[in-house]
């Protein structure tokens, strides 16, 4: 996957060529971004272009305007770039949290991987960095989830990150980067990658999966924020119509019906909790329906944003666009501070449940509140 | 690929192997041999991506030349286990049958272009040293590297070659190990300055050879080869800058021990048996003629034991962690010993000959 095939991500392009031609390549980076838009392959057609052994210059061609016609990049033929795409350079090193299965100590085989530890690494980051490459000229290590390295292991690789020895490259791929230590941060230079147009998204998911509705795929590229990777999960676990059934839930929503419906959503987010572990089996079933239930949270919280775009006549930036004689209805029954006031209810909610809150309890209290305003009331707990 | 071997000169080739091959990895294919036969040989080779390992057969019959990739672990265990002399090997339809009398294993292969390359000595190596001496400074040395020293560049053994003398170094920042040997031929008057790591000293002292056979050496772009009998093995190299260990090493130790091995070893350990973490280690305390090592442990009680060694001037009392001194006596093979020393708070030199040297600090036992 060569360099010019990452597409909207032209900060990145420049600040990277400049860099290259300057001869001022950083050897820590911090990719920060949201997931699915582009980092990982950005890294992996870095570290291409930096093993390749004739990079060649391609034209950058870009759907936004850019000042940037041409970049280099690995020329895809060479012995390097043949085994960089294959996934078999000995030279590239990826580095995620599932990696302590593979580790030399039994006992830390058995551990659940739910965060990046200082076992992995110390033993696949700092002991490797230390030997020359193999192949090329130099080494890359990829670390994924970077914003799930524990304070122990960043101190750990703090040494490393500094002064790497030898031609060594770490790009650190990271989603928040308040979980990062000011002392990993300083260390590194951060590139930030741009949510993906939704228009982008929306094709990239009607060509991989044709079968999909034309509304079914926009609603996926709308509610992913522009990420191609949380659209395809939205498209596999089928939050199409768990969303569906919610807003007809919504809609229905008052003093009688709430307690049913918290049930509904506490019952939704136990059979969404097995995708969840499927995909991603260390972690706990309790943190797995508590996701399910965040997601639930961001589909109400997405409803009542809606709500608003409609009573503020803003009708681009609606999510739910295949729900509009159903959002028109409800918007008619409620005034702004309403719908505004829900929205902070949804993300009150979603602190809570961050913060380990009894979920139960959580979701009814959101659910009844939700009541109240959908009657016009005013809710018992404010955020 | 279809061909018979000889099991007990295969089942030592797949022990090499099985030392490399990585146990367990993200990449499966690193826990394979790559088997090739040719007319006249079968070669094994396998690679963990630091260390690479190349040997061998020759006792076989090909009928049909090929390649294969099987787990290196399965194999080793079948040719082992099995008790027939002759077993015969064929790659038919993705799986490697191997039989021998009355036994029949079938082993899932793997695809022989995605196992990476493994380097080989092509031409001649640079230099050659006698394996026996080359396997008794790794002896010497390998034991004073340190183990997970997050400053890299010793968490390895030195190599320096100048001329035909090769020196071979190690240290853990507490101690230092040190020892020179003679090398038979230097082609190309080659020099280098090298850390290599532990794994592959451990695998070059492991690999079976009569002592007599010459060790060949070469450089190649990143990666040093080393050539034992007919097995090679390839390693990365440690990156950095080893420290200066010509600045470690005392030259003004005036007071100078000479004792029986043995009798040092046995005295340190008996005296180490009431050590423990907490405690700073053994004190020696020299006189004319006598040396005596007391130990204490809180809350476990003390240690005293006299030996007689020729010692001859001022007294002195020195102490050092016990570990530091029986790691290196354990590896000495000579009968006496001369241990030296300067001051209670400098360094002791313990040499064999120019060949070994070796440097210990010592711990301060004033607050013990």
């Amino acid at each position: 996957m060569p360099l010019a095939d990452v597409l909207y991500q032209t900060d990145a392009h420049r600040q990277v060529q400049l860099a290259i031609s300057q001869g001022r390549l950083a050897h820590a980076y911090i990719f920060h971004g949201p997931d699915g838009v582009g980092k990982e392959m950005f890294a992996r057609a870095l570290a291409q272009l930096l093993l390749c052994d004739q990079p060649v210059e391609a034209a950058l061609d870009q759907p936004t305007a850019s000042d940037m016609n041409t970049i280099q990049q690995g020329c895809g033929v060479c012995q390097e770039c043949v085994a960089v795409t294959n996934d078999s350079h000995p030279d590239i090193h990826s580095i995620y949290r599932q990696l302590i299965r593979e580790h030399p100590d039994a006992a830390l085989r058995k551990r659940k991987a739910l965060e990046l530890g200082v076992d992995v690494i110390r033993h696949f980051i700092v002991d490797k960095a230390s030997f020359t490459p193999l192949r090329g000229k130099i080494k890359v290590f990829i670390v994924r989830e970077a914003d799930r390295i524990t304070v122990a292991a960043q101190n750990a690789l703090l040494k490393t990150l500094e002064e790497p020895p030898g031609a060594t490259h770490i790009i650190l791929l990271a989603t928040d980067l308040s979980r990062l230590l000011p002392t990993t941060l300083s260390r590194c230079q951060v590139l930030s990658f741009n949510p993906l147009p939704n228009a982008f998204v929306r094709q990239t998911l009607s060509a991989t999966q044709p079968e999909l509705s034309p509304g079914h795929a926009d609603w996926c590229a709308r509610i992913a924020g522009g990420s191609i990777g949380t659209a395809t999960v939205a498209c596999t676990d089928d939050q199409y119509n768990i969303n569906a059934k919610l807003i007809d839930q919504l809609v229905s929503l008052d003093a009688q019906s709430s307690s049913g419906i918290s049930r509904a959503w506490i019952e939704e987010s136990k059979s969404m909790s097995s995708k969840f572990r499927q995909r991603d089996p260390d972690i706990s079933d309790s943190e797995a329906s508590r996701r399910g239930l965040r997601l639930l949270i961001k589909f109400a919280a997405t409803w009542y944003s809606d709500i608003l775009h409609l009573l503020t006549n803003d009708d681009d930036g609606l999510i739910n666009t295949t729900k509009k004689t159903q959002l028109q209805k409800a918007s008619q029954r409620m005034q702004i501070d309403h719908a505004i006031n829900a929205i902070r209810r949804c993300s009150l909610a979603e602190y809570h449940l961050q913060r380990n809150a009894n979920t139960q309890l959580s979701i009814e209290t959101l659910v009844n509140d939700l009541a109240r305003l959908n009657t016009g009331k005013q809710a018992i707990s404010a955020a | 690929m279809k061909l018979r071997f000889n099991r007990e000169e295969m089942a030592d080739a797949l022990r090499s192997i099985c030392a490399v091959a990585a146990a367990r990895t993200p990449k499966p294919i690193l826990r394979c041999v790559h088997l090739e036969a040719k007319s006249d040989v079968l070669l094994l080779s396998a690679t963990d991506l630091e260390v690479s390992v190349r040997c061998s057969v020759t006792q076989i019959e090909v009928d049909q030349a090929g390649e294969a990739v099987v787990v290196a672990d399965t194999l080793s265990r079948i040719v082992s286990e099995c008790n027939d002399e002759l077993l015969s090997l064929e790659l038919a339809d993705n799986q490697v049958h191997i039989r021998g009398a009355g036994s029949h294993f079938q082993v899932v292969t793997m695809d022989a272009k995605e196992f990476p390359a493994v380097p080989a000595m092509v031409d001649t190596p640079d230099i050659a040293i006698p394996g026996k001496i080359l396997k008794r400074m790794i002896e010497w040395t390998l034991f004073a590297a340190a183990k997970e020293s997050t400053r890299y560049a010793i968490n390895g053994v030195l190599w320096e070659l100048n001329g035909k003398e090769l020196i071979l170094a190690a240290t853990d920042g507490r101690r230092l190990s040190l020892s020179r040997g003679e090398l038979e031929t230097n082609g190309n008057d080659t020099s280098f300055k090298i850390i290599v790591p532990s794994k592959a000293m451990n695998l070059l002292a492991r690999l079976p050879g009569d002592g007599d056979q010459p060790i060949g050496a070469k450089m190649t772009g990143s990666q040093l080869l080393l050539s034992v009998g007919t097995a090679t093995i390839g390693t990365a190299l440690v990156e950095g800058n080893f420290p200066k260990y010509e600045d470690v090493i005392p030259k003004d130790c005036d007071r100078v021990m000479e004792m029986k091995t043995d009798e040092f070893l046995g005295a340190l350990r008996r005296a180490a048996l009431l050590t423990n973490e907490e405690s700073k280690g053994v004190k020696l305390s020299l006189s004319d003629g006598n040396l005596t090592l007391s130990s204490r442990a809180p809350e476990q009680g003390e240690a005293t034991v006299s030996i007689s060694v020729k010692y001859k001037g001022e007294s002195l009392e020195i102490g050092f962690n016990p570990v530091f001194l029986t790691d290196v006596l354990r590896v000495t093979d000579a009968e006496s010993l001369t241990m030296s020393f300067k001051d209670s708070n400098r360094p002791g030199l313990i040499k064999q000959g120019d060949a070994f040297t070796y440097v210990v600090m010592p711990v301060n036992l004033a607050s013990a």
